[in-house]
């Protein structure tokens, strides 16, 4: 299920922005159960956006994490605009536009602190594009950070990530706090920062319609492994939405499936493109003229996908593939 | 140029770009050579992806509708107008076709063929090209 | 190193409460003694030059003074508690130049305070012992506090490194714990203890050099050893 992004405009070798390869970390949580982040693979080349997505708890975070080096790694390389950020991490790290869901200053500080804080570290910092942000933003430099709202305070960081050149910028859920309007703004901002095609954004996110449309390469993570990861296109094209009533569905229909989820007036499932000949083939009664009509079959979208695929059925078959 | 995006309807997006793109060089609204907007420059206004735009002027230069010119963006085909024609009979042709095979079927005569078809012809017109734009 | 550099100033900052750079935080650390000069000043101003009162005042300026270090170096640990913690991960500093740095900026506003309470020990008068040299005597005392803080500091900054502050906050109280019980079992052996004080008092009243060349070795092993401990604790912590 894994493509891997070899399209190229003009046939010229890709140069990459972040190249994951059999990234793996365990570890017992607080709570004693054990996680497990399984041989990540993924790469996203120069000048595009690429979405990591998957539901709550999938891993997409702790990848992150694993990326800047906060966490350390069981094992795997990494390769950040073309550098090991293991052993150029001061270099790499001037280079990364970083933005969390919760703001990394302290909350007693004020908003001015930022830029004093933040601009020395970066040789390139743009002192009027910050300014021009935070007018932008609406941000008030004597405002105490703990004050202003998580919206406010993401945009803060993205104000920051953006203001001095970073060539990846990275961003792990951003969105939880913001309204439509605010997340619109900042998908504008993204295609934006990638038009020259020398920026590359890395965006992490539960929220899945934001990255639907300006997603160019998706990565589709699931209880710590990689489902997919490769264009986006493909992704929702791999797939169809098949939707009956309660008695649609028959027994040989459903190793075809690809997830289920069945209720009292009826079920939805997820099928592979190449296998829906298949599966609407094996519905029953056989004797009866396999139609579409019986079945409302359509795109997936990523909520279709994650939803889906989050079922216990669909984690089991992806934990027997993992421990092959 | 004018394109409307919709993720609300079923096709996908690329799909769309291409069509529109497709019966603006059909109308002359672009022209032989004229450029289209840069990858980048359209993914903004349009709010899509970049690999999306980029697909839709993929498939309309392997169609011979756009060419690709390393560094300097894409542009109409010269005959990028006739390309789209000569697309358009070929499928006219096998349209009639199918409707042919269909007539005979029927147990149709050649007469009444030909008489339900200046039936149509006259109904429409000479129809705008547009019409046939669309999937 | 131009990163350690940006670590001494962050930590500056971070002692100084964000928006003010390196002087602000200078300034914070030098207030005691400074404060000190002027109530010094006050006191000689309105008459009230006792010796009483001067006991006051040193002691308060010397409790500050310590008082504000510590307080200076929870503060650069405290975030490690909170989501400002992830400010680490995100600096384009190595987690050995974060340690490094922060010791280097600990020695630089200790070196300040101290060369301040200095100047404010020879204004003061009232030591506890009247040598023939006030500059020796100012230096000895100076030299203590000194010690102590860098001392406190290499002691505590690897629990620090290594917990949560609540918890090395605790390890630190035992730790002292440790040091007083041995502090009492070496009182009960049965060394010549006044000998000893002699001998000791002997060597400070002497070559100046030598006190000082003696302590600041001792601070500085102490601080190469705590450095190294931090580094290690530091390199497998993980920022969440």
């Amino acid at each position: 299920m894994c493509a891997s992004p070899s399209m190229t405009i003009s046939g010229e070798d890709v140069d990459y922005a972040l190249r994951v390869s059999d990234l793996g970390k365990s570890y017992v949580k607080a709570d004693g159960t054990g996680f497990r982040l399984h041989r990540v693979t993924m790469d996203l080349p120069m000048g595009y956006i690429m979405g990591l997505i998957g539901p709550n708890g999938a891993g997409k975070s702790t990848l992150i994490r694993l990326l800047l080096n906060m966490i350390r790694r069981d094992s795997g390389e990494i390769s950040i605009l073309n550098r090991d950020p293991l052993s150029q991490e001061e270099e790499v790290k001037a280079d990364l536009g970083v933005v969390f869901d919760s703001i990394y200053f302290l909350e007693a500080w004020k908003v001015k602190a930022a830029e004093s804080v933040m601009a020395p570290m970066y040789p390139s910092w743009n002192s009027d594009r910050y300014q021009g942000y935070l007018r932008r933003f609406g941000l008030q430099e004597n405002r105490r950070i703990g004050k202003l709202s998580r919206g406010m305070q993401m945009k803060l960081m993205l104000a920051v990530a953006l203001s001095h050149d970073a060539r990846l910028l990275i961003l792990d859920e951003p969105t939880s706090g913001l309204d439509v309007l605010a997340r619109d703004e900042l998908m504008d901002i993204l295609l934006d920062y990638i038009g020259d095609g020398r920026h590359s954004v890395l965006f992490s996110t539960h929220i899945t319609t934001d990255l639907e449309r300006v997603a160019d390469f998706v990565t589709y993570i699931n209880r710590g492994s990689v489902f997919y990861t490769g264009p986006k296109d493909e992704l929702m094209e791999a797939f169809q939405v098949v939707r009956g009533g309660p008695d649609d569905l028959a027994r040989a229909q459903i190793p075809h499936l690809m997830g289920l989820q069945r209720s009292a007036t009826g079920f939805e499932a997820l099928v592979s493109t190449e296998h829906l000949e298949d599966f609407l083939a094996s519905a029953s009664p056989a004797d009866v003229e396999p139609s579409e009509e019986r079945y409302l079959v359509e795109r997936a979208d990523f909520d279709n996908i994650i939803r889906l695929t989050t079922g216990s059925r669909a984690a089991a078959n992806k934990s027997k593939e993992m421990e092959a | 140029m004018k394109l409307i995006i919709s993720s609300l309807s079923g096709q996908p997006i690329y799909r769309q770009i291409e069509d529109q793109i497709r019966s603006a060089i059909l109308l002359g609204d672009l022209k032989a050579g004229e450029g289209l907007p840069s990858l980048r420059h359209l993914s903004q206004e349009l709010r899509v992806s970049v690999l999306t735009v980029t697909r839709a002027y993929t498939e309309l230069a392997q169609e011979g509708l756009v060419e690709n010119i390393q560094g300097k963006g894409t542009f109409v085909a010269d005959s990028g107008d006739q390309v789209m024609r000569q697309h358009l009979e070929d499928r006219v042709q096998s349209l009639l076709g199918e409707a042919v095979d269909t007539a005979r079927r029927a147990g149709m005569e050649p007469d009444r063929i030909r008489s339900l078809l200046d039936g149509l012809l006259g109904d429409k017109g000479s129809a705008p090209a547009s019409k046939e734009g669309k999937e | 190193m131009k990163a350690i550099a940006k670590q001494i100033r962050l930590d500056m900052q971070r002692c100084s409460g964000g928006a003010g750079g390196c002087w602000s935080c200078m300034l914070l650390f030098i207030a005691a003694p400074l404060a000190g000069i002027i109530l010094k000043g006050v006191l000689v101003v309105t008459g009230h030059n006792q010796d009483g009162n001067l006991d006051l005042v040193n002691g308060m300026v010397t409790g500050s003074c310590v008082a504000t270090a510590a307080v200076a170096q929870i503060q650069l640990f405290i975030d490690f508690y909170s989501p400002a913690a992830r400010l680490n991960g995100i600096v384009s500093i190595s987690r050995g130049h974060q340690v490094l740095g922060r010791y280097s900026a600990i020695v630089l506003m200790v070196l300040a305070q101290c060369c301040c309470f200095a100047i404010y020990f020879r204004i003061a008068g009232g030591l506890p012992w009247k040598g023939s040299d006030p500059w020796q005597a100012v230096t000895l005392f100076t030299l203590a506090i000194f010690m102590f803080e860098m001392l406190l500091f290499a002691l505590a900054a690897p629990l620090f490194y290594w917990l949560d502050p609540v918890k090395a906050l605790r390890a630190l109280l035992v730790l002292f714990a440790f040091i007083a019980l041995i502090g009492i079992v070496l009182a009960w052996l049965p060394l010549d203890w006044g000998a000893l004080m002699t001998k000791l008092g002997r060597f400070l009243i002497g070559d100046l050099w030598k006190p000082v060349a003696l302590s600041l070795a001792i601070v500085l092993l102490a601080n190469l050893v705590s450095g190294a401990v931090s580094s290690r604790v530091y390199a497998r912590r993980e920022i969440d």
